[in-house]
């Protein structure tokens, strides 16, 4: 019987794996279509960070990932896997769109609270009812939750483009918010809003939760090991329904500070690979909080680093699709097999 | 088809245990060879090592004279050679023809003939009594039929071997009779068939040549027409010392001595309230074998152990007990409190540790750190604000008493490594020193001896002694009777989910081994109507 | 009008046939959705540069199965976990044929050619059938089958009688692969054009047809004729109240999650 190499255990070794081919791909690509090749290199390396406009664009998308993969994170640990994450940052982000042009009589801070509060609770709803069928139906989160996105996305994309269409201009979006109603920005005329720092924020708040309580120890070992947690009396399904509600929430979340912060309206297709974007990002990170924070960093850079380099030479294609696809191809393996084996 | 095994050796590096050092065997066509040896003497190891499960560290296999080596139980197939499990594993779902049929060389798109492979399996079936039906679910064989569905796949597959281990522990006596029958035919047809077991006088009804093993070698091989019980006894427990023995390999682990007494406290002159009492109990849960009618009570200060085949009830009761599967009628009292139904956390906090059979499966969590699965009852007390969400941990005290905890197991580590860093053997350990730790009046153990390497059975011994020299009691379940005789201070036998036999465990050594017949054949005694149990569960 | 309904119901049937071979296996293909639409846009690329339809879906299918197989064999070779990974292809496959779009035909929109060969549509209707019988009857009348359904079940008892239960999933996911594929260049077929994004949906709803079918190759089959009648309904009544078509968009994923629920609550077990 053959067997599959001797293992080599890392923790890290799919991560860098994954980033590493990551890099090595876009360089790849680079190299074999590009006219001027070292420019182009030059500004997917660099480009991210070759002046305040384009630190701030790589920070914002910072502070994005770090908010939907926090999402997918917390999914994770709970013992699901939540693979709506792009219908509910949308769904999330039209709630908070509606609000934001709405109420006239509101202060442009209780607005956006009262945004940011409804796009939480309607990702929670979608994720929440995924969480729910788990429990009383047995019904696989993969399925319920992606395709609960799937069908509430053409009736975001209906409601832009219709109802809630800036009629004056061509674009298929809503008009733009009121200035008091768009988040602070930390470094015009970036995109880069104070979404950053409740980014960072919402990523330690997790960590503590999840680390230093003893509802968060119960969430970790239910969703890491259901038969211990029931031996411990405290059984897993619960904590199912906990776990996509709140990964819902937070996706949710992403979409208001995509709209409120980065965007400052709401266009159709907005949240586009977010999701996607976020599931890399959190295995990158190993569904830990904390390492988050260098993987969502990584993955902003390939991505603004590739997109650079796409405006830089006119390289025809989405390199992001493909970045996505390599790391994730690659983020989970667990072993390299000793090489010269014959597959 | 002569086989022989000689110079086994076999090492488990993850638990550090020797199975078995300097094993011998021979086996010749047409006769019934039973392997006789108390529980870990090696008789399964060195069974699963013929039938391809296992790889020996050293040793030999001839067969025909020839060597051989098996890497898959595919090969040893190949050869003639197949073995049955007490607990058959058969595809759920599959039909007993569907299941049979898995594995034998047939071109793989080649249509099959349904209706010939259900003619075929029925008529071998038939041919040797087996009544049954090749049509039937997997899912719904009771254990023999599921022995013999196995025999009949082996007879399929046209091995000339066949090797049941310890078939009967599982069956009722008429269907070990209809078994050893069986045996015999297929003894007559010219089959090798060898028989692992550690019942005495029925193995000796039905063999031909007993060899006995202790402690992972071959003492001596016997004719079953020369010998008796007794010698049989005296060679499994090492009082004579055989001049036929072969191979001398020097033991590599030290063996506990046998006669470790656990100080039990004097049964006093008044009757004691009970700690646990359970009244007329009814289970009748779905895939488990069922309760009826079952009463008992532990008193403080005892070790009480029950006995029982695994499915006369044996699994069924500790999950109950401990709050796992809810009982139709009855009651369970700790301490006076009401459990029934109520669930784990209650019957923990009404004042109980659990250490479960099934202990890498259940009582961890192997991939998060080792630390959240010791702490998994403590943290309740380990709570910075009682009174608001969230409650903090006091993680800092955590740490400390984790540490502790592990250095008094003797284990070196860090607490945030894996648990499945650590070693079959250490995590054993660790879970029971973390049950102890809970200082609970009453310890469930079940299965005390299984995953134990020889610093876990000795931590278990002296952790054991010193909870119940501090007013502990414990119960025990086991299907190991030798252990129950040796640890408890009454025993209760549980078959076919009653309670049909409890005694007081004599202190005096010889008075022991006569009791212990008493007690096996109390576990696989007459069957019992299941008309009865059907009524009185309506 | 029956007639026009199988004909519609092709791909799905043939995307939820390859979905329950994979499920047999016990890993159901999550990269069916990436699969379709490989086979999609191969089918058109392949048919155009050699004007003949066989060849078109003859390149196609090899491609697919090998990427399928690739995909098993790379997730045993390196312990990935297998839904991330299919995952991965849904996203590649989007960006592989956006960038050979691009790169042969200079647009990333509707590719449409003359020389595209069309032919009868009754023609899928009697392929699927074919298939549908050839899937019974390896299923459930040969050895192959028995140790492809085993495999899922219990791979334990495949490892005691000497087979390999892995090589069955690396099987399972190159067929399933193979009839994802299939069903995306029969849309293409159907449509005339290459249209991106015009299978898009149809691989996740094609693994609901699994649950839907209870897991057999007829209902599967059944299952997939009588979503897609329920699907056309929905777009006829249309007529009657006024949906935006923007939203119908929406109408399969939300009948498939429907009855999916309806499908799982009614599992006994």
């Amino acid at each position: 019987m053959k067997r599959a190499g001797k293992a080599r255990r890392s923790g890290m070794w799919g991560a860098l794996f994954s980033l590493g081919s990551g890099i090595l791909l876009i360089c790849l690509l680079i190299l074999f279509t590009s006219n001027n090749p070292a420019d182009t290199l030059r500004s997917f390396f660099l480009g991210p960070w070759s002046s305040p406009w384009f630190i701030g664009n790589t920070l914002d998308m910072v502070a994005l990932l770090l908010v939907s993969a926090l999402g997918v994170a917390v999914a994770f640990r709970g013992g699901t896997f939540n693979l709506g994450g792009e219908g509910q940052i949308y769904i999330g982000g039209l709630g908070a769109t509606v609000v934001l042009l709405s109420f006239p009589s509101l202060s442009g801070t209780v607005a956006l609270l009262l945004a940011a509060l409804v796009s939480l609770v309607l990702g929670a709803f979608m994720g929440g009812l995924s969480g729910l069928l788990k429990r009383f139906a047995r019904a696989d989160e993969l399925i319920t939750s992606f395709l609960l996105s799937a069908a509430l996305t053409p009736v975001a994309d209906y409601v832009i483009a219709g109802p809630l269409r800036d009629k004056s201009g061509s674009l298929l979006a809503s008009p733009r918010f009121a200035a008091t109603r768009i988040l602070p920005h930390l470094l015009p005329p970036s995109s880069l809003s104070v979404s950053l720092l409740w980014a960072i924020a919402l990523v330690f708040l997790v960590f503590i939760l999840m680390n230093r309580t003893e509802s968060g120890y119960r969430f970790r070992v239910a969703g890491a090991s259901p038969e211990f947690a029931r031996f411990g009396g405290f059984p897993a399904p619960a904590y199912w329904i906990y776990a996509m509600t709140a990964s819902g929430a937070l996706h949710g979340l992403a979409g208001f500070f995509a709209v409120a912060g980065t965007y400052g309206l709401c266009h159709q297709g907005f949240s586009g690979g977010l999701g996607w974007s976020g599931i890399a990002v959190a295995l990158i990170g190993r569904n830990e909080p904390l390492a988050l924070f260098p993987a969502a960093l990584m993955f902003a850079w390939l991505k603004a680093g590739s997109d650079g380099a796409l405006l830089a030479s006119g390289l025809q294609f989405e390199t992001s699709a493909f970045v996505q696809a390599i790391i994730l191809l690659l983020v989970t393996v667990r072993f390299v097999p000793r090489l010269g084996r014959s597959l | 088809m002569d086989i022989l095994l000689r110079n086994v050796t076999k090492y488990f590096p993850t638990n550090g245990v020797q199975a078995l050092s300097g094993a011998y065997f021979e086996l010749r066509p047409g006769e019934i060879h039973a392997l006789v040896g108390e529980n870990g003497a090696g008789k399964s190891t060195l069974m699963h090592i013929l039938a391809g499960h296992l790889e020996m560290t050293t040793g030999e296999l001839l067969i025909d004279g020839l060597p051989q080596v098996f890497q898959s139980p595919r090969d040893a197939i190949h050869a003639g050679i197949g073995m049955v499990r007490q607990h058959p594993v058969l595809v759920p779902g599959f039909t007993c023809w569907e299941d049979a049929l898995l594995g034998i060389p047939w071109p793989a798109l080649l249509p099959l003939d349904r209706r010939l492979a259900r003619q075929r399996f029925q008529e071998l079936s038939d041919r040797w009594g087996f009544a049954l039906d090749a049509n039937a679910r997997t899912e719904g064989l009771t254990i023999s039929q599921r022995q013999k569905a196995s025999i009949v796949t082996l007879l399929l597959h046209q091995v000339k071997c066949i090797i049941l281990d310890e078939p009967t522990a599982v069956l009722t006596p008429v269907e070990t009779e209809r078994l050893f029958a069986l045996l015999r035919k297929l003894r007559s047809d010219g089959k090798a068939i060898v028989l692992i077991s550690h019942k005495l006088e029925e193995t000796l009804s039905v063999a031909d040549r007993l060899t006995v093993l202790r402690q992972g070698r071959t003492v001596a091989t016997r004719l079953s027409t020369e010998t008796n019980p007794e010698e049989l006894t005296a060679l499994m427990f090492g009082d004579a010392v055989d001049r036929h023995q072969l191979e001398k390999t020097e033991s590599a682990e030290p063996v506990l001595p046998r006669s470790i007494m656990l100080p039990k406290t004097e049964p006093s002159p008044k009757p004691k309230e009970p700690l646990l009492q359970v009244e007329h109990l009814f289970v009748n849960q779905k895939d488990f074998a069922y309760l009826r009618d079952l009463s008992f009570s532990v008193l403080p200060g005892e070790v009480y152990g029950i006995a029982g085949v695994r499915d006369s009830g044996l699994e069924t009761l500790e999950l109950t007990v401990t709050g796992f599967i809810k009982p139709l009628r009855g009651s369970i009292r700790l301490q006076g409190i009401p459990l029934q139904g109520r669930g784990p956390l209650a019957f923990r906090n009404a004042g109980a540790a659990y250490v479960s059979a099934d202990r890498l499966g259940k009582a961890l969590a192997l991939r998060l750190p080792i630390i959240d699965s010791l702490m998994v009852h403590a943290h309740r007390r380990f709570v910075k604000n009682r009174r608001f969400w969230p409650r903090f941990l006091d993680l800092k005290a955590i740490k400390y008493w984790a540490g502790e905890l592990m250095s008094l197991c003797g284990i070196q580590g860090r607490l945030e490594s894996p648990a499945e860093a650590f070693s079959g053997g250490q995590l054993q350990r660790l879970i029971l020193a973390r049950e102890f730790a809970e200082e609970a009046p009453l310890l469930v153990l079940a299965e005390p001896g299984w995953g134990l390497d020889a610093s876990g059975r000795a931590l278990l011994q002296e952790r054991l002694s010193k909870y119940l020299k501090e007013g502990g009691t414990v119960l025990l379940f086991s299907t190991d009777v030798d252990e129950l005789i040796r640890l408890s201070s009454r025993i209760m036998v549980l078959r076919d989910g009653q309670n049909v036999l409890e005694l007081v465990v004599p202190e005096d050594q010889v008075q022991r081994r006569l009791v212990k017949p008493h007690i096996s054949a109390a576990m696989v005694g007459t069957g019992t109507a299941k008309e009865e149990i059907r009524e009185v569960l309506a | 009008m029956i007639h026009t309904l199988l004909i519609a119901s092709v791909p799905l049937l043939l995307a939820g046939l390859g979905a329950l071979v994979s499920d047999l296996s016990g890993y159901l293909a999550v990269f069916l959705e990436g699969a379709m639409a490989l086979g999609a846009f191969l089918v058109w690329v392949f048919s155009v540069w050699s004007g003949s339809l066989l060849i078109g879906f003859l390149a196609t299918l090899g491609i697919t199965g090998l990427v399928g197989w690739l995909l098993s064999r790379f997730i045993r070779w390196t312990g990935a976990n297998p839904f991330v990974t299919a995952l991965a292809v849904n996203l590649a496959a989007l960006g592989i044929t956006e960038t050979v779009s691009v790169l042969l035909y200079n647009t990333k929109g509707v590719l449409r050619d003359p020389r595209f060969p069309s032919v009868n549509g009754n023609l899928f209707v009697w392929l699927a059938f074919l298939l549908v019988l050839l899937a019974y009857g390896v299923i459930y009348h040969t050895p192959l089958g028995l140790r492809l359904r085993a495999s899922g079940r219990s791979s334990e008892v495949l490892l005691q009688r000497g087979i390999d239960p892995v090589r069955y999933r690396d099987g399972a996911w190159a067929v399933a692969a193979m009839l994802a594929a299939l069903a995306g260049g029969i849309v293409t077929v159907k449509v005339g054009a290459y249209a991106p994004g015009g299978t898009t949906g149809q691989g996740w709803i094609a693994l609901v047809m699994v649950y839907l079918g209870f897991r057999r190759v007829w209902g599967v089959a059944l299952a997939a004729i009588v979503f897609t009648f329920i699907e056309r309904l929905g777009i006829e009544a249309q007529a009657f109240i006024s949906i935006p078509s923007t939203i119908l968009l929406g109408l399969p994923s939300l009948l498939a999650l429907l009855l999916y629920i309806v499908s799982q609550l009614l599992r006994k077990e």
